[in-house]
């Protein structure tokens, strides 16, 4: 972990990156608290929809669109604890003192990609073994569930660090996270669907891409944008 | 009376005549109550106009972080939103007068009803933050965010093949000129007087904010000059015993 502290001179840009995300990483496997509740919720939807689909097999494309509500409802549970959390802590600040807002974001950002693709890739075979769905393209179906992870832990935690300080934080966070994640459900149902056999397979790639665009998108504006909501005041005068 | 304000209302005259006065369209269930169009298509543009607006300002708050501009910022969200409330609501009429149903589940309906909660979102973002400098910057990245998503769901969405193909909606319609003339003639007079007076509530909606700002900055001055310097406010005078 690299050592960072506020009276040497600021860290490089990735060091602080590296700090943040090795002190989420830790706080995280020592809890699990994020991936269990992400992870449990998935597992009660598949659970109920193969109790509710006993007795009929959903088509591909209607498999790819729970899957896809599954995904991100389960990252929109789990993964603004690590912003929110923070501030209910009141360690935030404390943060703010030993590192900079945009590699904080970054960091905290990083983790939340890690356990989005985590728990996307255990519930995503979870759900095809339990449903029964048949992949017809494998290469295909894993991408689109990598792509598909960055892009929902990029949305999920620009969300997550604009509400801070708000009230009913929790129900806002997922409110400002609708605009960035309905995209995400179209082209994610667009790639699954070509990946469970609706559609042409160069379609479903094209989808991918399409989510990589915007998941890249996010994670570039993030760290520009969101120092400024972090520390308004700094070059704020006020009331102008 | 205000100059403008009397010049907009004798325009809407002959613009609100005229919506009735042209002839039933043609292809219609209901040919009379298609003149509906008239308000619902203007209403849906000027709220993708506001949303970017709102970006515009937000841009500028961003870069010179000014309370002028998060008023503006605020008050294109507020008039975006009113807009597309009045879009979705004679759309949803035209839906149940043309099409036999309240909602029917058409992707465009769909995509502008995420349209109407970003900016709802947008706004319940602002009131949930006390903090004003907080506010105005938490608004201005969401603004800024959030105009990718929205230019997806008011462009391009309902413009993919798979989407067209299966929406009750005509796309390309006015686009093309496959509308008839008396009808794209009041269109285009009925954009124009609605544009002027969304234009105008915005100029209003701004004027009130800044009066707020400054009633607010009174406020603080006053409390600060009423207020003692030599006070020592809740600290209560301890004496402590001799000796110690």
């Amino acid at each position: 972990m690299a050592s960072i502290s506020p009276e040497t001179s600021p860290a490089p840009w990735l060091s602080q990156v590296r700090a943040v995300f090795a002190k989420e990483w830790i706080t995280e496997m020592r809890s699990r608290h994020g991936i269990f509740v992400s992870g449990l919720f998935g597992v009660t939807a598949v659970i109920a929809l193969v109790f509710a689909s006993y007795t009929f097999k959903p088509s591909p494309l209607l498999a790819a669109g729970i899957l896809s509500v599954i995904l991100t409802f389960s990252s929109l549970l789990g993964v603004p604890r690590l912003f929110i959390s923070e501030e209910e802590q009141r360690t935030f600040d404390l943060l703010m003192v030993l590192v900079d807002p945009g590699p904080a974001y970054f960091g905290k950002t990083l983790v939340t990609i890690v356990t989005t693709a985590l728990t996307g890739f255990l519930l995503s075979l979870l759900y095809v073994v339990m449903v029964g769905i048949p992949v017809e393209s494998w290469p295909l179906f894993w991408g689109s569930i990598l792509v598909l992870s960055l892009a929902l832990g990029a949305s999920v935690s620009f969300a997550g660090a604009l509400v801070l300080g708000a009230a009913n934080r929790w129900v806002l966070a997922a409110a400002v996270a609708m605009p960035f994640l309905f995209p995400l459900v179209a082209m994610g149902v667009g790639a699954l669907g070509a990946a469970f056999g609706d559609g042409r397979e160069s379609d479903g790639w094209r989808n991918c891409l399409a989510i990589l665009g915007m998941g890249v998108c996010l994670l570039a504006l993030g760290p520009a944008l969101v120092p400024t909501v972090w520390r308004p005041g700094s070059n704020h005068p006020r009331k102008k | 009376m205000n100059f403008r304000l009397f010049a907009l209302g004798l325009l809407a005259i002959p613009v609100a005549l005229a919506t009735f006065l042209v002839p039933d369209a043609r292809g219609f269930k209901e040919p009379a109550l298609a003149r509906m169009i008239f308000w619902h298509v203007p209403c849906a543009l000027l709220s993708s106009l506001f949303v970017l607006v709102a970006a515009y300002y937000a841009v500028r708050y961003l870069n010179s972080p000014k309370m002028k501009w998060d008023i503006r910022v605020g008050a294109a969200l507020e008039l975006g939103a009113l807009s597309a409330g009045l879009a979705m609501a004679t759309g949803i009429l035209f839906s149940r007068v043309q099409w036999g149903a309240w909602w029917h589940n058409d992707p465009r309906q769909t995509s502008f009803l995420i349209v109407l909660l970003t900016m709802l979102a947008g706004l319940a973002l602002r009131g949930a933050l006390s903090d004003e400098i907080k506010r105005a910057s938490s608004t201005a990245v969401y603004c800024v965010a959030s105009v990718i998503p929205l230019i997806f769901f008011t462009f391009v969405f309902p413009r993919l093949p798979q989407i067209a193909g299966n929406s009750l909606h005509p796309s390309q319609t006015i686009a093309q000129g496959q509308l008839d003339t008396n009808y794209r003639v009041v269109l285009y007079a009925t954009f124009f007087l609605l544009f002027l007076c969304f234009v105008a509530l915005f100029r209003r909606r701004v004027k009130v904010g800044e009066m707020e700002l400054t009633l607010e900055n009174l406020n603080e001055l006053d409390t600060d000059r009423r207020r003692d310097p030599t006070d020592p406010g809740v600290v209560r005078p301890v004496s402590l015993p001799k000796g110690h």
